[in-house]
């Protein structure tokens, strides 16, 4: 064979990986509602475009205060427990705000492993003119990993936040890290 | 409509301009992540986790740019990091979930089967070399632009897909042999 | 005067797993439970944290995830944890071994966080291993990442050194750098200078 051959090979070779998989109209369709869901939940795009630019702001830096680092507290955590007799963390809990913007969602709720991953226990309320959902949650120090369902379907990371490296089950999820009160290392 | 009118909306905050190119895009991106984790569930994921990314950031997408070769940017490198979290974790459904693919298949069976035998072809090659052979054979890219969305030389590029081809050139002669 | 202080710190510990316990119940079904509460009840045995792998089995029951994949998550990042604790030594606070955790299933090498260990003995490794495993999420190579990482632990960088490298590493991706390009730039506002003299690949 020449090397017109060969390339000739090579070029059949790519068009038969060309053809569309088995199922893949259905997985395009999946994506395509994603990308709806998360558009609604977007906070770079029409959310932002229509708040005047000092709630814009305003948004990015309280959404950014939770993303990482020691999240804010809104009010003085209260110590509960000390250590215990098998070396288990610090106990003590300090409320944190978890903050996301999304001006088209019907409802937003925060899930994550402090509420068992459950879309209907921790639902955020609407702020700042409605543009903006947000929930304080008291947690322990530590790591944690969250994320957001937009309708009640779309489960959507934190765009302000690190994210969480693990994908066990595909989506992305996001982390936050609580500063333990006596952590001597911080 | 061309994607750099679709772009120009897009960035506007025009989501069915987004959604359009990201249906125009879903075949390639599907078949490079298909190929490159050799799964069809984490492929999917990747590809979804891909158009996400770049929906996110379209509104700083600079409109002097290709936007085939920036959203291949983001996949290829979403395809590098999941291949490598998916051999970290040593999740393997691979076999499995590919098998059940195949056998729900409802694609002619000559086109399943060439399909097939090309695929697992090319699932031989080195991950670099594979993805080479993808970008060049299978999306038509230019060398310019491969380098733009691997990070590698033009020449580095080139020598993969000649290393990809001399691997691939006896088990497709096989496959081709009439 | 102890002995009542440690029944009462017992009793709290065991209160705590039933409720554990009882939440994995609810969601998980009878083989799964079994398999996963061993994990589980495996990490509370070895003082290493409990609530991320509930947390993991939780999530892909949610999720609707098998039982088998559940399964081999939380029993993967039980290694994860064990490696962890390997490399980071036997006081790594909780935060740390699941940092360290997550960024071994990133792909980094347990070296990498011996040598953050260290590098930094007294400060706390928790943000340096979450911005690692981000940056290496967002596509930056590993070694890349590891390398940028270990400099500014050299450099002694801060919590918020931390945080905004990983905030311009994201935004000089989003803008179309590549991400080891950008891992390697954006350091160097911590160390003023590159992680070391080898090429950026």
């Amino acid at each position: 064979m020449t090397d017109r051959d060969f390339e000739h090979l090579y070029e059949r070779a790519g068009a038969a990986l060309r053809a569309p998989a088995s199922g893949e109209d259905a997985a395009r369709e999946r994506m395509v509602q994603r990308i709806r869901a998360e558009a609604a939940s977007s906070t770079t795009r029409r959310g932002i475009a229509l708040l005047p630019w000092w709630a814009a702001v305003a948004a990015a830096a309280v959404a950014f205060a939770v993303g990482l680092g020691t999240g804010r507290a809104t009010r003085p955590a209260t110590v509960s427990a000390t250590r215990g007799a098998s070396g288990a963390a610090d106990l003590a809990q300090r409320p944190v705000e978890f903050v996301f913007v999304a001006p088209t969602a019907r409802n937003v709720s925060l899930v994550g492993d402090f509420n068992g991953w459950d879309a209907k226990a921790t639902p955020m309320r609407r702020t700042d003119g409605r543009t903006t959902w947000s929930v304080a949650v008291p947690l322990p120090a530590g790591r944690h990993v969250y994320a957001f369902v937009v309708d009640g379907d779309a489960w959507v990371a934190d765009p302000q936040a690190p994210l969480a490296p693990e994908q066990w089950y595909g989506q992305r999820n996001s982390v936050v890290i609580v500063a333990s009160l006596g952590d001597r290392r911080l | 409509m061309t994607d750099e009118a679709l772009v120009a909306r897009a960035v506007e905050g025009d989501v069915d301009a987004y959604a359009t190119l990201a249906e125009r895009y879903y075949g390639s991106c599907a078949r490079i992540a298909r190929r490159m984790l050799r799964n069809d569930a984490d492929a999917e994921d990747v590809v979804q986790e891909t158009f996400l990314r770049a929906l996110r950031a379209i509104k700083r997408f600079d409109r002097g740019r290709v936007f085939r070769v920036w959203l291949f940017t983001i996949l290829v490198n979403q395809c590098r990091t999941a291949a490598t979290s998916r051999k970290r974790r040593q999740l393997r459904f691979t076999d499995d979930e590919t098998a059940l693919d195949r056998a729900t298949d409802e694609r002619p069976t000559g086109v399943v089967e060439e399909t097939s035998a090309v695929a697992a072809a090319v699932d031989r090659l080195d991950p670099l070399l594979r993805e080479a052979f993808l970008l060049k054979y299978v999306e038509g890219l230019e060398y310019g632009e491969m380098a733009t969305i691997t990070g590698a030389g033009v020449s580095a590029l080139k020598m993969r897909v000649k290393r990809a081809c001399d691997a691939l050139r006896p088990m497709l002669e096989t496959i081709y042999h009439d | 005067m102890k002995t009542p202080i440690l029944a009462l710190a017992c009793l709290l510990a065991a209160t705590v797993a039933s409720a554990q316990d009882a939440r994995l119940r609810g969601a998980l079904d009878q083989e799964t439970l079994a398999k996963v509460t061993h994990f589980v009840d495996s990490a509370r045995v070895e003082s290493l944290p409990v609530d991320p792998l509930i947390g993991i089995a939780l999530e892909g029951a949610q999720k609707h995830a098998a039982g088998a994949r559940i399964t081999k998550a939380v029993q993967d990042y039980l290694g994860a944890l064990r490696a962890a604790r390997a490399a980071l030594g036997p006081d790594a606070t909780p935060s740390e071994l699941t940092s360290g955790a997550g960024a071994l299933l990133s792909g980094v090498s347990s070296d990498v966080l011996r040598q953050l260990r260290a590098t930094n003995p007294k400060r706390s490794l928790t943000v340096p291993l979450v911005v690692l495993a981000d940056l290496i999420a967002r596509g930056v190579p590993k070694d890349t990442a590891a390398r940028a990482i270990a400099a500014a632990a050299r450099a002694n960088a801060r919590d918020d050194d931390y945080s905004a490298l990983r905030r311009f590493v994201e935004q000089d991706i989003i803008a179309g750098a590549s991400p080891a390009a950008a891992a390697m730039l954006r350091v160097r506002n911590i160390t003023g200078t590159p992680p070391d003299d080898e090429p950026v690949p």
